[in-house]
């Protein structure tokens, strides 16, 4: 057992990547949104409206091996002496991320009034996501250069990163099978406006000890970045892709299908499991695309001078020309207009949850608003992994849920990956009157100094909501 | 108990949130000062280049031109701030010889210049030279565009025929001190 303990610990410390764990809103089911995390979890509500652009506001900025704090801090060792020590100790795994989502609109209504058992849901948002591993060996060589590391290789595949930004879309359909189990799905359009990717690079570049001379000076390259809605951006300047935006993000661009899954499962009284699979999709980049190609292997020992025989006729030898030809021909650098296909980063959520403590019984003689649970609180654990291009990132969340009086709840996460051990989250979902407001944000331990902190995340919105009542409106 | 817990901690929390004893500017400090090491020019070269028809040429020199047009590239120019290039000669030949690296520049202008002589010798010999280039000339490195490689064979000593053994041989590489702002 602790064995195994450890070496899950271990795993941990080599997997790389952020997130987008939004460990505070999945389950919590008080916040309608929670559907766009599982299209399957339990609806409270009778129908809700968020309120256009104000529904949902995440943001999420994350960097793990380092803080602002190791680069900023106002403590008089040369910032020089902090960027080194920073190139050498952060890994190529390490990730630097932003992830930003604005829900447009986000409507949902049950069918068939408060008898039915299947909501629907619909709206579109935007979201903008960046993700890039640290660029080890190429940052080493440019604040470096190559020659404390002769025979020692630069890896060109540290050149990992990829961007996009987009609307969704989306329509989700939640069917409540019976009192123990409820699944759904929801269906996505992704209409790219701007995405670049630069994820499969291969190569090396080394010097090395030369047979013929001092050094030998090899590169082998595979790189390649794609773009697509950056070459018409590049020509025609920043105004004509703001007008052009609009097109792009109604369905003018390009465009790309997915979906969500995702269910409940009550098998006891008290005992809730859920699961989901979020963004499992693709976007087809087939209009305005550009791509940059370097690819070939060169080995260079200098120039090698012949001493032509100039009274001979042998004429004089263009060297460097020739060894620029001999390059460009060997590692051809290619702007090319392809078609591509990206893949979304695909979430996985689960959780299992305990629900204990009986409400309090109410002054009045019946209460029977349905959001009134029988169980004021619920604990459990849940799992969140992330697909990234090296390997995924996977989350572990402890929870504590509670209703802190009739119109506020809140949910308290605990969070363990690879940027923190130590990451706790506090969400608050109001309700006043029809109007939902809720409030999340997480690693609030380092809001004490944001400087200090690996990454962050918030989110909110408002929301109109009827609650589920036993009496037909 | 403990929803007042949370409460009171979620408030303090979000009260006190702040970047505390950060100074961004410090951003402007920031130098890059990458050392890039690169070969150079070399070669290896017999006796009976110095031979025509058969006869020891009499002041008899081999001499190769190449351009370097790296260094006219304008962020190297403005980034290089010292330099040093090392030359290193092996003789096998019983003969002496002498080297001279001219450094021209665009208008083919010779701007420096440097000799090497290279003893006889019946076994081996390695001369290695360092020429270095600090804030003072560093313009010349950047101005050049051509290197010229001459290389004499020194009267005295056993003529050079078709059997005179060993050989001649250059490495060179400099190493490259980039200041980046």
């Amino acid at each position: 057992m602790k064995k195994t303990l450890l070496i899950i610990l271990c795993l941990w410390g080599l997997i790389p990547g952020y997130t987008q764990n939004k460990q505070l809103l999945y389950d919590f089911n008080e916040i309608p949104q929670s559907l766009m995390l599982n299209p399957g979890a339990e609806t409270l509500h009778r129908w809700h409206a968020g309120i256009p652009f104000l529904s949902g506001i995440y943001a999420n900025v994350g960097v793990s091996g380092f803080t602002l704090n190791d680069l900023f801090a106002d403590n008089g060792v040369d910032f020089n002496e902090k960027v080194r020590n920073l190139l050498f100790g952060v890994s190529r795994n390490d990730v630097i991320s932003l992830n930003q989502q604005l829900e447009i609109f986000n409507i949902g209504f049950r069918k068939d009034g408060w008898r039915g058992r299947t909501y629907y849901s619909f709206g579109i948002y935007e979201e903008i996501d960046f993700f890039s591993y640290w660029p080890k060996d190429l940052a080493i060589l440019a604040f470096e250069g190559n020659s404390n590391f002769i025979n020692s290789p630069f890896n060109l595949g540290d050149l990992n990163f990829r961007g996009e930004f987009l609307t969704v879309f989306h329509f989700g359909i939640n069917k409540k099978v019976s009192e123990k189990f409820t699944y759904g799905v929801r269906a996505k359009i992704y209409s790219s406006i701007l995405n670049f990717s630069s994820v499969g690079n291969r190569g090396t570049f080394i010097t090395e000890d030369g047979q013929n001379n001092f050094f030998t000076h090899r590169i082998q390259a595979d790189l390649e970045l794609k773009t697509s809605g950056y070459a018409s951006l590049r020509e025609a300047g920043s105004d004509a892709f703001v007008s052009n935006l609009r097109k792009r993000a109604f369905l003018g661009g390009n465009l790309g299908l997915g979906f969500d899954v995702g269910f409940t499962y009550k098998p006891e009284e008290q005992w809730t499991i859920t699961g989901s699979l979020q963004d499992v999709g693709f976007i087809r980049h087939s209009k305005d695309t550009e791509s940059y190609k370097l690819n070939g292997e060169f080995e260079l020992e200098g120039i090698e001078l012949s001493f032509p025989e100039i009274v001979n006729g042998d004429g004089l030898n263009d060297y460097w020309q020739e060894l620029l030809d001999d390059l460009e021909e060997q590692v051809p650098f290619d702007t090319i207009s392809n078609k591509y296909t990206t893949l979304r980063p695909v979430k996985l959520n689960g959780s299992v949850k305990y629900t204990f403590g009986r409400k309090k019984p109410s002054k009045k003689e019946c209460n029977c608003e349905a959001t009134d649970r029988e169980y004021r609180n619920a604990a459990g654990l849940q799992l969140f992994a992330v697909g990234r291009p090296r390997l995924p990132l996977i989350a572990l969340t402890a929870f504590y849920q509670t209703k802190l009086t009739n119109f506020l709840d809140v949910k308290a996460t605990y969070t363990v990956d690879k940027f923190s051990f130590r990451n706790l989250g506090l969400g608050f979902s109001s309700e006043i009157g029809n109007v939902n407001f809720y409030i999340l944000a997480d690693n609030l331990l380092e809001l004490q100094n944001l400087a200090k902190s690996h990454n962050l995340s918030f989110q909110l919105g408002f929301n109109i909501k009827l609650p589920e009542t036993e009496k037909p409106y | 108990m403990i929803k007042n817990f949370l409460l009171v901690l979620g408030i303090m929390l979000l009260g006190s949130s702040c970047v505390k004893n950060v100074d961004f500017d410090q951003a402007d400090d920031l130098r890059l000062t990458p050392v890039v090491d690169v070969s150079l020019l070399f070669f290896e070269e017999t006796p009976d280049r110095f031979l025509i028809n058969g006869v020891e040429l009499t002041n008899g020199f081999i001499s190769d031109t190449t351009d370097i047009q790296v260094l006219d590239d304008s962020f190297i120019v403005e980034s290089l701030i010292r330099a040093e290039l090392e030359f290193e000669f092996t003789n096998s030949v019983d003969r002496a010889f002498r080297a001279e690296v001219v450094f021209l520049d665009t208008d083919t202008t010779p701007i420096h210049s440097f000799d090497i002589d290279i003893p006889a010798t019946q076994t081996e010999i390695t001369v290695t030279h360092t020429e270095n280039f600090t804030e003072g000339n560093i313009d010349t490195i950047t101005a050049t565009t051509q290197m010229v490689v001459n290389f004499f064979l020194l009267p005295g000593g056993q003529p050079i025929t078709e059997e005179t053994q060993g050989s001649l041989k250059l490495r060179s590489k400099g190493t490259f001190y980039l200041l980046v702002e």
